[in-house]
């Protein structure tokens, strides 16, 4: 008997030290490619191995499993990745960190203590105390130096199920190379899962094992593919793979309407309030600001980058109380009490991105649909009246909860509706060394500053737009000869105090170049000096921008230059400029038109063509004499 | 009858006296939120403090019980806002707060108490530094304008933690620089206040001196039994203004300064005390020390190859050490294990490692930004080093602002005070001034264009003191990924038809030269061009003009009305020296005069010719103090938005084919 168990004890220590040895083979394995890694000399990090795994539990609750094993070959990415964070939500989740830990170059291994482990209330919800089960766990690798490899491993399990779906989105590479990365999806054997691959993901590899279904994907060698203005867009560019076990949307959608609804309850201070706030305003148009502009003023828009944040909504006498909520809060209040007052209003569900499978991760807002006498109005009720939605959006989807629905992606109303943005100026020269003009501004679309135009700031607001152009140029008079939902046009009287150099006797007027009239089109941190990039370039909204700039000049002064004609054309838009002199007179034609949305990173080059003489400023000007 | 009516005049009476303006209006609180007013008497403020008055009381041991009262009335809808829940921080290693009650009086007349069972207990949000500090929240039921809020708050404790081993509970609530008490009260915040109190009560043997700074503040001294009691007081205060670029508010706010210690070298004894224990020392530690200071024959050398090591290779994330966080530097076996931490473990890294190579070195509190007082209060924000020499000076150097820095003490912290922790006890001193030249930056731009207007040429930039650690940055402390993205960037600026031919980079970890930046440029169509014509702006001056942080020029001010200094941290001279060869036959239109612009605090001068064929631009911007009186604003912005209107003057250029 002894000796069976003698036996069976070295047996089980035998294979528990396979166990540890296979473990510590695999980080060898990972770490045996550290040459590799040091060959992206031009790089700041490299991800040597990056490693998700997604498990659905028999009861329905879910694990997260990640290992990140990474190179940082200098101080700055010690800097600016030594303390990676991790969000999770305290109150559903188990958070188990298994290993933090530094390879340093001289071999040396440095574990983190137990003092660098830090949780903190994330900064964004540190005013909202209904959030505050969101934390972050702040990890500190000790041990840094150029050179150094991290590892880092942890587990975040569900305390309960969610009943909520199981559904995520992965996305390979980023911002930094990848020499392999991993993505496991375990689910007890049976379960229905869709599963959708693009942007060159591989197919799932498919097995099963101790009574689950395991699927696998894994990618070698990814470049870095990562641009500040593209990054909103990535799941338009890199590698993705989305899984769901929802049947449809509606698997998902029904509870949270229900939710909704059964939230929607309004108490005697939420009505009173109705009453208080929309008294005398008769028209539904007018009802439907007031209440928005209630909401803005009042309320406190909570945003936190993290799924689970949105995955609950708040009843609608528990947001108004607290005064504040996230996007999807804040709407199921609006439509509260906008039903109230008597507005037929619903929730929208906003998506810039491509969804593939049913899944609440990746929306991005929360709008409201409210029915006016004008037609349907789009309202983002934690920003300002007449703030336009259509910037970002314009190639985005959406899905509206009306209750009862059968729920489906559809692209949003103004999905390639074309902006426009024109510009009219009259100078007329020569009398003294100024300029006087006549202006006109018609803009459409994605450029409706609808909310700038109804408010005081509005001759401010021009005058910074008209200086972009004219840096000296005072702007006076500004009327509003035009103002609907859809397009706006403004007049104005434009006055240069300057033209003339002070030394050399010529008089030089400037034409528009630059932005000032496509800001809308154009993404943030948009540069168009660089000559490459590897990801596509996401333009805000399509359509056109132009002007017709004509001076006027006494006839005892010459032109001594003007910009010659200009034609570019391709398959992303063009430029056309055309410059035609009569007596006394010199008029200026410009258009640029943008075709679509996205603009291939082999594009590039052809795009800026369209763009550069656009915003040529030194080349863009008559000079007299 | 009669009797009846007359009973029934005498009730009516009654009743209506209880209604009349003098019964009602027995609450002192309700006639202040009533006097208080409204928005319109404080246009651009969300809310008014009514009153915020601070009672201390403080024992022999130095631990300080802290009574806070506020009241405070909503006056928009932003204040409604802000005023969602209220938050009370504390550090449970070394303090702690009881929220005594909290108050809403209604603008109807009604009085609520917010139940505190809904308070949260929570760690409080954190960046750089995590040691564990917390916070209270309290959600507040929705406010009206005119509502007003008030709160008791009960503190003691201080916080930064008490250093060693507590054996009792309270021990932890007595400051490190035990039996002692000091403070620095501002009279203002972020709102205005009708009226501010402190009143502070001390044991009759620890007599507290004081000082104030700024402005007005009334006070107050007198005897009570067993305490001696300062108070200070100030009515109507004004909101503390945000402008850019200001001092910190210690430095034009009102305040009183207070402290029970007897001065500087007082504290500086402590101090030494305190941390002298920390430096200790291991084999790797001296390993290292002999490594980077081999072959190095000098002090200053083997100095400054020590302040380097520290400087790049302790990067700033603060993790606790547990008790004795704050205030204690943590042990250099510590800090070269984690290779992180804050300023005085940065700081304290640098000193075990000049101890271990033979200098006699000490910890130095300072405070960057801001001033300190001669008031022996605690008023650090930062830790320094100092190494004492053989005359008894000290060698001020600092390893946590040295990162990519030439310069072993950053030109940024100028006339910055400072107390040594040397066992004799300093007094507080203070850096010299920094002159604007010694942070030069040298800009070299030159070009040959084309009859097309095409250009091509370079642009060289080195530079000294704070200008060559911003251009150091560039190499060292930006994403390598990102470089060229980063150069085509400051090219936008001059032109977006720019090309980047080439860049070249000197080594930033090479502190024994000037880091260098040479970049190859053309630009296609850069200038206006048509026959016998040429005109166009200086690209060099425009390349500056646009990219102002890595050319070391702060250009951001906007405010036509400064109430406040302006804080602009380093003295400097941008100085370009730029030539276009122009096309054969093209000159100068008409000679452009010289563009100047100069006072004490800034100047911005140009000169362009032509000569030879060549443009030659020489342009040079000075700044000549650190930080700028408001009744000199205007020269300051003078001379900058001159540089910015000649950055975009067009020089036009005739003649030729």
């Amino acid at each position: 008997m002894k000796k069976h168990f003698i036996y069976a004890a070295f047996l089980l220590s035998v294979l528990w030290g396979f166990t540890v040895i296979a473990q510590a083979a695999e980080i060898d394995d990972i770490l045996a490619t550290r040459a590799e890694a040091e060959s992206y000399t031009d790089k700041d990090v490299v991800d040597m191995y990056r490693s998700d795994s997604y498990k659905l539990l028999p009861d329905g609750r879910c694990e997260v499993h990640t290992q990140i094993v990474r190179f940082l070959s200098n101080y700055w990415a010690c800097d600016h990745y030594g303390d990676p964070m991790i969000h999770y939500d305290s109150v559903r989740q188990d958070l188990t960190v298994s290993i933090s830990r530094t390879y340093m170059p001289g071999g040396k291994i440095v574990d983190t203590t137990p003092n660098g482990f830090n949780r903190v209330t994330p900064s964004e919800v540190g005013a909202a105390p209904d959030y505050v089960a969101f934390q972050d766990m702040v990890v500190t690798l000790l041990g840094l130096e150029p050179g150094a490899i991290t590892y880092l491993e942890y587990t975040l399990t569900d305390k309960e199920s969610f009943g909520n779906t199981f559904a995520q989105t992965i996305l390979f590479g980023g911002r930094n190379p990848v020499l392999r990365q991993e993505l496991t999806i375990e689910v007890p054997a049976g379960t229905s899962l869709q599963i959708k691959e693009a942007n060159g993901a591989p197919a799932a590899q498919k097995s099963s094992a101790n009574g689950n279904d395991h699927y696998f994907w894994r990618m070698n060698k990814l470049p870095r593919a990562w641009h500040p203005d593209a990054e909103p867009f990535a799941f338009r560019f890199r590698p993705r793979v989305s899984f769901s076990n929802a049947v449809n949307w509606n698997a998902i959608l029904q509870p949270l309407v229900l939710s909704i609804a059964y939230g929607s309850e309004l108490t005697p201070q939420m009505r009173s309030m109705v009453e208080e706030e929309l008294a005398g305003k008769l028209s539904a148009e007018s009802r439907a600001q007031a209440l928005q502009n209630y909401l803005h003023e009042r309320f406190n828009h909570i945003e936190y980058d993290y799924p689970l944040f949105y995955r609950t909504v708040r009843p609608a006498a528990r947001v108004f109380e607290s005064g504040y909520g996230h996007s999807l809060d804040l709407s199921a209040l609006y439509v509260a009490l906008a039903r109230e007052a008597g507005l037929d209003a619903e929730i929208a569900l906003v998506f810039p991105n491509p969804v593939d499978v049913p899944s609440l991760q990746h929306f991005a807002k929360a709008w409201v649909v409210v029915g006016t006498d004008g037609g349907e109005r789009y309202l983002d009720v934690t920003k300002p009246v007449g703030t336009c939605l259509r910037q970002g959006t314009s190639d985005g989807y959406f899905i509206r909860l009306k209750e009862g629905m059968i729920y489906n992606l559809e692209p949003l109303p103004w999905m390639q509706q074309p902006t426009l943005s024109e510009l009219f100026v009259t100078w007329k020269l020569g009398e003294g060394d100024s300029a006087c003009g006549e202006g006109v501004w018609r803009f459409s679309g994605a450029l409706n500053y609808y909310g700038k135009m109804r408010s005081g700031d509005l001759p401010k607001f021009l005058a910074g737009l008209m200086k972009d152009y004219w840096p000296d140029v005072k702007v006076e008079n500004v009327r509003v000869r035009m103002l609907s939902g859809f397009e706006s046009e403004l007049a104005f009287d434009l006055n240069l105090p300057d033209v003339r150099d002070s030394v050399t006797a010529l008089r030089t007027l400037a034409l528009p170049a630059g932005d000032a009239l496509g800001k809308a089109f154009l993404p943030k941190d948009f540069n168009l000096a660089e000559r490459e990039r590897n990801v596509p370039l996401f333009l805000k909204a399509i359509g056109e921008w132009r002007f017709e700039v004509r001076a006027e000049y006494p006839d005892e002064w010459n032109v001594v230059h003007a910009p010659g004609n200009a034609d570019v054309q391709n398959s992303y838009g063009s430029f056309a400029q055309s410059v035609s002199t009569e007596n006394g007179a010199v008029t200026t034609q410009c258009r640029v038109h943008l075709n679509t949305h996205t603009i291939p990173a082999e594009g590039w080059s052809d795009f800026r063509k369209i763009l550069l003489p656009a915003f040529d400023v030194n080349m863009r000007a008559i000079v007299f004499e | 009858m009669k009797l009846k009516n007359i009973i029934f005049g005498l009730a009516a009476l009654w009743l209506l006296s209880l209604t009349s303006p003098l019964h009602a209006q027995t609450d002192p609180i309700r006639d202040l939120i009533d006097a208080a007013g409204d928005a319109e008497k404080y246009p651009d403020a969300a809310a008014v403090v009514v009153f915020d008055s601070t009672n201390l009381v403080m024992e022999p041991t130095g631990l300080t019980h802290v009574v806070a009262h506020t009241l405070t009335k909503i006056l928009t809808p932003k204040g409604i806002k802000k005023f969602r829940s209220v938050r009370f921080d504390y550090d449970p290693a070394s303090n702690m707060i009881d929220v005594r009650y909290v108050r809403i009086y209604r603008k109807n007349g009604d009085v609520e108490n917010v139940a505190l069972s809904g308070m949260h207990d929570l760690y409080a949000p954190a960046r750089s530094i995590r040691w564990g500090g917390r916070m209270k929240l309290l959600p507040l039921p929705p406010l009206e304008i005119g509502d007003a809020v008030e709160f008791e708050t009960y503190k003691k404790g201080f916080q930064i933690a008490y250093l060693g081993q507590p054996n009792e509970d309270e021990e932890r609530f007595i400051p490190p620089m035990r039996g002692h008490f000091y403070d620095v009260v501002l009279f203002g915040g972020n709102y205005p206040m009708m009226e501010k109190a402190y009143v502070l009560r001390v044991p009759r043997d620890k007599p507290a001196q004081y000082e104030v700074y700024n402005g007005e503040v009334f006070s107050s001294f007198y005897y009570e039994e067993e305490h001696l009691v300062y108070t200070f007081w100030k009515k109507n205060l004004c909101p503390i203004p945000h402008q850019k670029r200001q001092p910190d508010a210690p430095d034009f706010i009102a305040k009183v300064v207070i402290a029970t210690a007897k001065d500087w070298p007082e504290k500086a004894r402590w101090f030494y005390e305190t941390n002298e224990p920390i430096f200790d020392m291991n084999d790797e530690i001296m390993a290292k020390v002999e490594e980077i200071t081999r072959g190095l024959r000098t002090d200053s050398s083997r100095i400054a190859a020590i302040l380097h090591w520290t400087a790049q290779n302790i990067r700033y994330s603060g993790i606790t050490m547990g008790k004795g966080e704050g205030y204690t530097i943590h042990p250099s076996t510590m800090t070269f294990r984690d290779r992180c931490g804050v300023c005085k473990d940065i700081a304290g890294m640098c000193i075990g490692m000049l101890r271990a190579a033979g200098f006699t070195v000490y910890p130095s509190m300072t405070m960057a930004g801001a001033r300190v007082e001669h008031i022996p209060a605690d008023q650090f924000n930062h830790c320094v080093v100092a190494i004492k020499r053989p005359d008894g000076s000290f060698w001020m150097i600092d390893p946590t602002w040295a990162a990519w820095g030439w310069d072993l003490w950053s030109l940024a912290e100028g006339e910055q005070h400072y107390v040594t922790g040397s066992p004799e006890g300093e007094d507080r001193d203070a850096i010299r001034t920094y002159k604007a030249d010694e942070s030069l930056m040298q800009v070299t731009s030159r070009w040959s264009a084309k009859p097309n207007g095409d250009l091509v040429g370079t642009i060289h930039a080195v530079g000294t003191g704070y200008s060559d650690t911003r251009l150091r940055r560039i190499g060292g402390d930006m994403p390598l990924a990102n470089r060229r993205q980063m150069f085509e960037g400051w090219l936008e600026d001059v032109y977006p038809g720019a090309v980047l031919k080439s860049y070249k980079i000197g080594d930033a970890l090479n502190f024994h030269k000037a880091i260098e930046i040479t970049l190859e440029v053309e630009l296609p169509g850069y200038a206006c061009a048509s026959s016998g014509f040429l005109s166009m702006s200086s690209p060099g001056l425009k390349l500056i003009v646009g990219n102002t942080r890595p050319f070391n020029l702060i250009l951001d001010l906007k405010d036509e009305e400064r109430k406040t200094p302006t804080h602009l941290w380093v003295t400097r001279v941008i100085q370009l020296d730029e030539e276009i060869k122009l096309p054969s036959g093209l000159q100068l239109a008409n000679p452009i005069d010289e563009a100047t612009e100069e006072s004490d605090i800034a100047s911005f001068t140009q000169d362009v010719s032509v000569k030879s064929g060549r443009v030659k631009n020489t342009s040079v911007y000075r700044q000549e103090e650190r930080t700028v009186p408001k009744d000199k604003y205007t020269e300051l912005i003078a001379a900058q938005e001159l540089m910015k209107k000649q950055a975009e003057a067009v020089w036009t250029f005739r003649g030729g084919n």
